[in-house]
């Protein structure tokens, strides 16, 4: 049986902006039978590893909320263009479903609320209490998806 | 009435950019520019840090060709700790370097060239991205996404990151490199191979369909740089550098790459951040020179592995009247020969027992107050020089990077683009689309030497004398 996905995603130099990062390694050491990617932005190789889950949860940095989000990702809607080798998350699904001709059944966005992007590497206090709170959700939503 | 077009940003590329065109009153035009308007200063902030940082900071500069700056850096640290690295560890840098060549040519080619090729230059702009190449072509566009994987993959599996590693040290590499690993690796050769061959086949239809276009797409005589190995093969990871002429004389051989000042000059000019280097021998502006693949090939004697030197012989005859290949459209060619070679010699890497080795660092102190690293990035020779005290701390710091090296060269080529296809009247998707297509085919990483303020809309503008717009399209 293929495991679930978590993809973490952000720059760690730069902030709160590191909390997917962040959120994901500490997924990885704490929830066993998950697949976590980590990475400094969504690029068109990650596709591939997204075929065939049966769940796939991205987490990311959220600007402008002090709320953790946890939003599924409409797969239907359109996508707005790709100009570069940088993709959003529902980008990536829409070349995933393009390429491979299917996408996971469910996928999640947990936004981790982040206020300060600038140059550093430590995340500010209430980045740093939501990012334990993501692991959280992502761990209820394995267990939710595991339960059926 | 003179007129001033405006192309900013310039889309994929890597970094942030704009063109401007001035327009006669005749309606002709009388100059481009291609302008970086951005800023890093990686140079000085990087002064009163410690030399074995350098790495580590350096490989920041840019999220595509990072592991160029770690490995120059890396041979900069060398010469100031005034040591020989072990075999293994220079086959390990080597193979790394090599992996940075798949990763970035294949987005170069597959990812932000193709669209372009398959697509037209008069296509709609929203279509004209990975969506596109998969509508079009989708085992293309498949292909080229697992090619570039490879090379991704061979950097994570070294170095333990896909980006910002900081495995090679002053001295060689942190960690020696495991059977699994190396055997996982050479799985992927036969895939990587067909790719590449399977790309190659396309380009030459392309070349077919584009053979009115191509003439004009930065066709200018111009010098040529790059490191060449000691018996004048194509060169990745050392050598000397090697400076031939538009008819492919050679002006300057064995160049120790720590005296390129002495032959290198950097010129500035107010509206850009983008310095222009130059051969100091013919001065500023005429010592243009070009360097990245299409340089290689051209300064190159031959090719190492065979399938790319096969390719290589086919690729100068596209140059035999002049003596080279003048033409930077004949980039993207040079670009996927250099796959070729880098997926073959890596294969050749990969089955040679000596990476292997476990002895991979060599250690010692601060040796020398001055070092310089050089390499060749997937865009052209790149060059860390050091200037540190006793303690290792840097006092100065000069890095030459590759795409600052074309700078003079991208000038011309928009030059060249906006008198072919501009009338000055209509400003339509496929003209500016072909200006910046020119400009592509340098693959240019202005991260590499900028810092991004932020991103902009394409935004053209026409203005008069007064610079009261005349016209304008924002996309």
């Amino acid at each position: 049986m293929i495991p679930p996905l978590v993809v973490g995603y952000g720059n760690t130099l730069r902030g709160d902006d590191a909390a997917g990062v962040i959120a994901a390694e500490l997924v990885r050491e704490r929830l066993p039978g998950v697949d976590v990617v980590v990475v400094h932005d969504i690029q068109p190789e990650l596709a591939e590893a997204l075929t065939r889950r049966p769940l796939v949860i991205f987490l990311d940095a959220a600007e402008g909320t002090e709320e953790l989000v946890c939003t599924t990702i409409d797969t239907s809607a359109p996508v707005p263009p790709v100009q570069s080798h940088l993709f959003s998350p529902s980008q990536i699904l829409a070349l995933c479903s393009s390429l491979y001709g299917s996408i996971p059944p469910k996928v999640y966005l947990v936004g981790i609320p982040a206020r300060d992007f600038s140059y550093a590497q430590e995340i500010s206090a209430l980045t740093a209490v939501a990012i334990e709170e993501s692991v959280d959700v992502v761990g209820k939503l394995i267990e939710e998806h595991n339960r059926g | 009435m003179s007129k001033t077009i405006t192309i900013a940003p310039v889309t994929r590329i890597e970094g942030h950019a704009k063109i401007t065109i001035r327009m006669n009153d005749d309606g002709s035009v009388a100059d481009a520019r291609f302008h970086v308007n951005e800023f890093r200063g990686f140079e000085k902030f990087c002064e009163g840090r410690l030399m074995w940082e350098m790495g580590g900071i350096t490989s920041r500069i840019c999220g595509i060709c990072p592991t160029s700056h770690l490995i120059t850096s890396a041979k900069a640290g060398d010469a100031i700790l005034a040591v020989g690295i072990p075999e293994t560890a220079e086959l390990l840098r080597r193979l790394i370097t090599l992996a940075q060549w798949i990763q970035s040519h294949a987005l170069s080619f597959f990812h932000l060239s193709s669209p372009d090729f398959l697509l037209g230059f008069d296509s709609d702009p929203a279509a004209r991205n990975v969506f596109g190449l998969i509508g079009r072509d989708k085992e293309f566009a498949r292909r080229g996404i697992r090619l570039r994987k490879f090379g991704q993959e061979i950097i994570e599996v070294l170095g333990s990151r896909k980006i910002h590693t900081p495995w090679a040290v002053p001295g060689g590499v942190r960690e020696p490199f495991e059977e699994a690993k190396r055997d996982q690796l050479l799985a992927w050769i036969p895939e990587a191979k067909e790719t590449t061959l399977f790309a190659l086949s396309k380009l030459k239809e392309i070349h077919g369909a584009f053979d009115r276009e191509i003439p004009n797409f930065g066709n200018f005589r111009s010098l040529f740089v790059g490191l060449v190995a000691k018996d004048g093969a194509l060169e990745y990871y050392d050598g000397t550098l090697r400076v031939t002429d538009s008819a492919g004389n050679i002006l300057a051989d064995r160049i120790d790459p720590a005296d390129y000042h002495e032959h290198f000059g950097e010129a500035v000019e107010p509206w850009s951040y983008l310095k222009f280097p130059y051969y100091k021998p013919l001065e500023y502006p005429k010592g243009m020179y070009r360097v990245g693949p299409l340089a290689r090939v051209n300064i190159c004697d031959y090719i190492s592995t065979p399938l790319a030197e096969e390719e290589r012989k086919i690729f100068k005859v596209l140059g035999a009247e002049e003596g080279v290949v003048n033409n930077s459209f004949y980039y993207h060619y040079a670009r996927l020969i250099e796959l070729l070679f880098a997926v073959e010699k890596l294969e050749q890497l990969l089955q040679d027992p000596r990476v292997l080795g476990k002895k991979v660092r060599s250690r010692a102190m601060i040796n020398r107050e001055h070092g310089v690293g050089a390499s060749e990035a997937p865009r052209g020779t790149l060059f860390h020089e050091y200037w540190v005290n006793q303690d290792g701390v840097l006092q100065k710091v000069d890095l030459l990077i590759a795409t600052a090296q074309n700078n003079l060269a991208m000038n011309r080529t928009v030059r060249q683009m906006a008198i072919q296809y501009l009338d000055g009247v209509s400003i339509t998707e496929g003209l500016l689309n072909r200006i910046e297509a020119g400009i592509r085919c340098y693959d240019p990483c202005l991260s590499c030497s900028t810092h991004a303020l932020g991103r902009m809309p394409l935004h053209v503008q026409v203005v008069d004398s007064m610079n009261r717009v005349l016209n304008e399209r924002v996309r």
